[in-house]
This record gives structure tokens, sequence and C-alpha cells, in this order.
């Protein structure tokens, strides 16, 4: 079986993998490991990179499997369309107001591919999550 | 829900029905596993930088300034590199020095006239801090 539209999933999917990628990225590599201005509950700036990170690789991954494994498709959608919108807020945050004591409003090469790969899956799965809507409702008031 | 699973598809549905399983489970692992090796491989082990090696210099780094704190002589000039990808600034909190805005890669040379401590910070990054120690 294949859940309706797969091709949306599968966009969410290497979308979100992109920006998890970016974010794997920028914590190993670009300098995002170590800063921690400010903590809450144990939260940093770094140690949000680093969640993001693996957040990405699961819910991509649950994304590609769902397109052989139904059952996935509804909650890795929500999932990947939540994950993007609370990475494009958590951006959006630093570029104004700050998020855990960062802020920086420099526009860099992976800001750039890291805001498009979020704005492409929240796109394509909250365009699959209204298209699927009708399975979000109770079984017996289902068109 | 499932019920209206298999109504409704198209083309593509046919064509991810040819993909084996096993080839659906494994491909997103492997890509990121090719990913990190890539990035590793690419960009080195993302270490201290070697352009501040000698002890008149301050490299900023993954948002860090190192050496901190710095001694220099009262006069003697400190070569600020910033290796990072993002622009900072070394201004020390009082005004005595002050780069400016530093682009990525680029240098400047700033100097402490008097001796005594001097608190500094990035003006963009504000909770990027360091002290210069200036004797006589």
């Amino acid at each position: 079986m294949t859940p309706r539209r797969p091709l949306l999933l599968l966009v969410g999917g290497v979308s979100v993998l992109v920006s998890g990628y970016v974010h794997y990225y920028l914590y190993f590599k670009g300098g995002y490991r170590n800063i921690a201005p400010d903590n809450f509950a144990g939260l940093t700036i770094s140690r949000s990179f680093a969640i993001n990170a693996v957040a990405g690789f699961v819910i991509a991954w649950a994304l590609v499997l769902s397109l052989r494994f139904p059952k996935l498709a509804v909650p890795s959608a929500l999932a990947g369309a939540g994950f993007a919108a609370a990475t494009l807020a958590a951006y959006v945050l630093t570029r104004t107001v700050g998020l855990l004591g960062f802020s920086d409003d420099q526009l860099t090469a992976e800001a750039v591919v890291a805001f498009v790969a979020e704005l492409i899956a929240l796109g394509a799965l909250g365009s699959w999550l209204v298209g699927e809507r009708t399975f979000l409702r109770p079984v017996g008031r289902a068109a | 829900m499932a019920a209206s699973y298999g109504r409704d598809r198209g083309a593509g549905t046919t064509t991810l029905r040819r993909v084996p399983t096993w080839a659906v489970v494994a491909i997103v692992p492997v890509v990121a596993l090719i990913a990190v090796f890539v990035t590793d491989a690419w960009s080195g082990n993302g270490g201290a930088t070697g352009s501040a090696a000698t002890a008149d210099a301050v490299a900023i780094k993954n948002y860090t300034f190192s050496p901190n704190p710095i001694t220099v002589k009262a006069g003697a000039p400190i070569t600020v590199v910033n290796d990072d990808n993002v622009t900072h600034t070394l201004s020390a909190n009082g005004g005595a020095f002050n780069t400016g805005d530093l682009g990525s890669g680029r240098r400047d040379r700033i100097t402490a006239a008097r001796a005594g401590t001097y608190a500094y910070h990035c003006e963009i990054h504000t909770f990027m801090t360091g002290t210069v120690r200036v004797s006589p």
C-alpha cells in the first residue's frame, strides 16, 4: 500500500532531511557547538541545533517509510510540518528578538538553504495534510 | 482511516510499488551517512585555527576568542583574525579599541596604549567576551 499523493510526502521528507543536515553541519562544522549564552531547562542554542539535526533525520526517515507503511503517513507528516514550522519560527526569533540568548541578523548560505527547505517542507506536508484531512476526523463522520 | 488508501492512485504510486521495501527503509540512513562522511572529509576536523599562533594575535573561531585572556605589552599591536563565516567585532567594553565589523577571513589590528586589564566583546554577538591584559 502507498498513501495518496506520495510525491508530497517524499518532497517533505527530503526537505526536512536537508534542514536537519544544515543544522548538523552548523553544529559540528559551523561553530554552533559551544554557544550557550542562555539555558532554559538544559536547552541551549547549541543543543537545539543538535536536537534539530536528530529530529530532522528521524522525521525524514519516517516520511520515506510512510511511502511503504501508510499508517506512518499522518503522524510523520504532522511531525514534519511541525518541525518545519518550529524551525522557521526559531530562525525568525534569532533574527529579531533573539532565542536562548542568541541573535544574529547576518544572512549566510546555510541559513538560506535551511530556510528554503523548511518552507518547502511546510508547503508540501501542509498540502498533503489538508488533502488528507478526512483521515483526521472520527471514522463515523468521514466523508 | 485506511479505507481511503488505494483510491485515486496515480502513476507515481505504481512506480513506488516497484521499489523494494529494503530500499525504502535504507535510503534515508544511507544518504545521511554519506552526507556525514562527505562533510567530514570536505571540511576537515573543524578544529583550532593556526592563523593566530603568535602571542599577539587573537583568532575568532566558532564564536569564541582565542587565546583568552591574552597578555601583551603596552602599545604592542594585537592582530585580530576572523576565521568564522560571519562578521564579528572585537570591541573593548570601555571603548579603548574596536576592530569594527570584521568580515569572514578579514583581519585588523588593535592597540592598547596603557597598562591594565581590558574586557572586550563582540558587538554583534554580545555573548562573546574576552580579556586583554596589558603589561607596562
